[in-house]
């Protein structure tokens, strides 16, 4: 079934991001946080998943095998969106091998600081901008086996 | 006017640091002005930093580092500088044993991120103004100025 999926991604396809703890949300301002699109000390990458391939239910079921309990809701954006968000500085390759077929990297291009070390002030800018255009969907019902909200574009 | 005076901070793990701080006046001050004062308070700052002191290895579920009681103390010394200065920020963890300090207004928004011995700043108006700024903990006149900055731009 690998076949079915190319390599390749489009520009208008929709790339997945499971959240997790309240940490990437702001409840109170209804918002995502920068914290969302962070990747872990001196990497430049946030897993990611192609909805093309596993679709609603898939991006939610694979979310809660990744996050477990701190899984909160989805975020999307288009790939054209992720460029347009960071000035082309980062870009969505998939990923599958040693993960799942449908999973994909957003690519930074600068990876972030390492541990204890605060970030340049444009990394700072590049993963707001990406929590500010990603459309954010809460599930309701996240321990429930697929997703029971609204499509996710 | 603020008048900087040392104040030691202890910590419950026994740890403490000296801090220069608004003086109490300076704070009453702030107290009458168009802030509200249940927003600055001193204990919402520390219950809060108590919280992510709690937070175990891989609390985002993708390997975060816990946050460390240095980057806490460096946090609070900032916090405690910024009361009364500006409305209290949202605090966030960071997967790299850092905090960020996030404030969204009608005007804009901005980011303070602590580490260790180091601070970033990017703030963002809503007409397009973008002011950043990287430097050491150790200056504290740069963090009042950011503080005072950030509420003059944003509220």
């Amino acid at each position: 079934m690998g076949g079915d999926l190319p390599i390749e991604i489009a520009t208008d396809e929709v790339i997945v991001r499971a959240i997790k703890t309240p940490y990437h949300y702001d409840e109170k301002k209804k918002r995502l946080k920068p914290a969302a699109f962070r990747p872990q000390a001196t990497r430049d990458d946030v897993s990611v998943m192609r909805k093309r391939y596993l679709g609603n239910h898939g991006c939610k079921d694979k979310a809660v095998e990744v996050a477990g309990k701190v899984y909160i809701g989805l975020a999307a954006l288009r790939t054209e969106e992720i460029a347009a968000a960071t000035a082309a500085t980062a870009r969505v390759v998939d990923s599958r091998d040693g993960f799942f077929l449908g999973h994909a990297h957003i690519e930074q291009g600068t990876p972030a600081p390492p541990s204890g070390k605060t970030a340049d002030p444009d990394l700072m800018e590049r993963w707001k901008a990406l929590a500010d255009t990603a459309r954010y969907y809460q599930d309701g019902e996240p321990q429930t086996p697929g997703w029971c909200g609204a499509d996710i574009v | 006017m603020f008048m900087p005076v040392a104040m030691p901070v202890n910590y419950e793990d026994g740890a403490s640091i000296t801090y220069a701080q608004p003086a109490p006046q300076a704070r009453s001050e702030w107290s009458a002005s168009a802030f509200n004062p249940a927003h600055l308070s001193e204990a919402s700052l520390r219950k809060r930093l108590a919280e992510l002191k709690s937070l175990p290895a891989g609390w985002d579920g993708e390997g975060a580092e816990p946050i460390s009681a240095l980057t806490l103390q460096m946090a609070q010394g900032v916090g405690l500088r910024l009361l009364g200065r500006t409305f209290p920020p949202a605090i966030t963890p960071n997967p790299g044993d850092t905090l960020t300090f996030e404030w969204e207004a009608d005007a804009g928004s901005a980011l303070l991120e602590i580490g260790h011995t180091t601070y970033s700043f990017l703030m963002k108006t809503k007409s397009g103004k973008r002011t950043t700024d990287m430097g050491s903990l150790g200056n504290t006149t740069d963090i009042d100025n950011l503080g005072s900055l950030i509420q003059r731009t944003l509220f």
